[in-house]
């Protein structure tokens, strides 16, 4: 019987410089790798990231830490929404 | 909870942002590497925090940018130092007690003396005191092992001594000389005259007489002995001892001043105080002068708190006034100024001493009035001299 090879795959560059975000339910959200914010409303943040833009609706949006390595939103998310 | 400690600590700054630019303002502030933290619009304007150092940077954005930025409330360490810093005095006065706190720890605040019963408690302070050991002494200067050496070699009554320095208080410790017997019982001894005299009694508990009834002898002449020999040549030391009564002449002489300058107290005085701190004294007085001449007498009492000594006395100086009267006595006066006196050297000096009879000799000579007595006196003469091996 021939044995199964464990195939490891290498990190990509896509893994690496790709946005990466974490959501805490619909209360909290993580984002890495954010370029600019382009509107922020109470109700709306939309930002750039590398390759596309990403935008979130909800209510009380607000912005928990704001610095070069994340940003943290919290609020009531609804919807979250990508633009090529 | 460690963020915002670390926060506190840098000093935060909550702010008010409201304008044109507020988004182009942000990701400058984001491309310069400046943190914000609890941004949150509220009638199109935004609120948010920024650390105290990286608000004047973010200021200057913000006006780039054409946004405009208030400053709502400041809170942390650094603002809270600020305020101290416009009180000159407040930050003189603190960094000037820090010093003096410092600089205190090298000077000696007490000195304790333990396990020293000794006659002289006094002196053993002064000698110290001349050592250089004395309260507000600079203690690096003190070599505490070679000074201990010393003093233990000028106070006599002490034969051991140990200073050690218990952060600022130095204690000694001291052990005083148990000084032995003179003579043991069991050690040969002979008795010789202390005293010029004429014998006139001998009680010999031990030993062979050497004198006579109503012989004379001088200081250091062989009483008793205490070496024996048998009838077979056999020579034995003993442990000689005896009264030996005799007639002895005793003089003294007292001198008195006719003309007095005594000193008779009022009975106004006054009291003030004054404080020591490391042995510099301050009074807490202005008027230096005094209406009389005055006596004083201090009360000393050190600061302790907690079972803690510190470098700081008050002192309380009572002056009792007083005014100097010459008095000019008469020469009987005197005469019994004198009396008095010798009635009481008799007391105190003589009072193991039967006196027989005594014969007076007055002088008086530039205004001083001297009378010298001379005593007959019965009295024991004995006293022990150790024997060498030798001998």
């Amino acid at each position: 019987m021939r044995e199964k090879k464990l195939i490891v795959k290498p990190y990509t560059e896509f893994a690496i410089h790709s946005p990466r975000m974490i959501l805490y339910r619909n209360q909290e959200a993580v984002i890495e790798g954010c370029k600019k914010i382009l509107i922020y409303t109470d109700n709306m943040i939309r930002f750039q990231t590398k390759k596309q833009e990403i935008c979130f609706y909800g209510s009380g949006l607000s912005l928990k830490s704001l610095n070069s390595e994340n940003i943290i939103i919290t609020g009531m998310i609804d919807k979250i929404e990508y633009f090529a | 909870m460690y963020v915002r400690m670390l926060r506190y600590c840098k000093g935060t700054v909550n702010f008010q942002m409201y304008g044109k630019g507020i988004e182009d303002c942000l990701n400058e502030t984001l491309s310069e590497g400046i943190k914000l933290w609890n941004l949150k619009q509220k009638n199109q304007k935004l609120y948010g925090c920024i650390t105290a150092r990286e608000y004047r940077a973010f200021w200057r954005i913000a006006h780039k940018n054409q946004t405009r930025i208030h400053m709502i409330r400041k809170a942390g360490v650094p603002f809270y130092l600020h305020r101290f810093f416009n009180r000159k005095g407040l930050v003189l006065g603190t960094a000037l007690g820090i010093i003096c706190l410092l600089l205190s720890q090298n000077f000696i605040w007490a000195i304790d003396i333990h396990d020293y019963e000794g006659k002289d408690r006094e002196y053993l302070s002064e000698v110290m005191e001349n050592h250089g050991i004395k309260i507000g002494a600079y203690i690096p200067t003190l070599d505490f092992r070679k000074l201990q050496q010393e003093i233990l070699m000028e106070v006599e009554d002490i034969s051991w001594m140990a200073l050690n320095r218990k952060g600022t208080v130095v204690e000694a410790e001291v052990s005083e000389k148990v000084v032995p017997p003179d003579i043991r019982e069991s050690h040969p001894c002979n008795v010789i005259a202390k005293r010029d005299g004429q014998v006139v009694s001998m009680d010999v508990y031990n030993g062979r007489e050497m004198v006579e009834l109503k012989q004379a002898v001088s200081k250091g002449d062989l009483l008793v002995s205490g070496i024996l020999d048998d009838e077979m040549g056999n020579v034995r030391q003993v442990h000689a001892d005896a009264k030996v009564i005799a007639q002895t002449v005793r003089t003294h002489t007292i001198r008195f001043h006719l003309n007095q300058s005594e000193r008779c107290f009022l009975d106004g005085g006054t009291s003030r105080r004054a404080i020591e701190i490391l042995g510099v004294r301050i009074p807490l007085y202005i008027d230096f002068s005094l209406p009389h001449p005055s006596d004083i007498k201090e009360e000393k009492e050190e600061l302790d708190i907690l079972g803690y000594r510190y470098p700081v006395t008050f002192i309380t100086e009572n002056h009792h006034y007083y005014e100097n009267l010459n008095t000019e006595y008469s020469r009987e006066e005197g005469r019994e100024i004198i009396a008095n006196a010798f009635h009481i050297y008799e007391e105190e000096e003589l009072k193991s001493i039967r006196i027989l009879s005594f014969k007076d000799q007055e002088i008086e000579k530039d205004g001083v009035l001297s009378i010298t007595r001379e005593y007959l006196c019965e009295e024991d003469i004995a006293v022990k001299m150790q024997l060498s091996i030798n001998e």
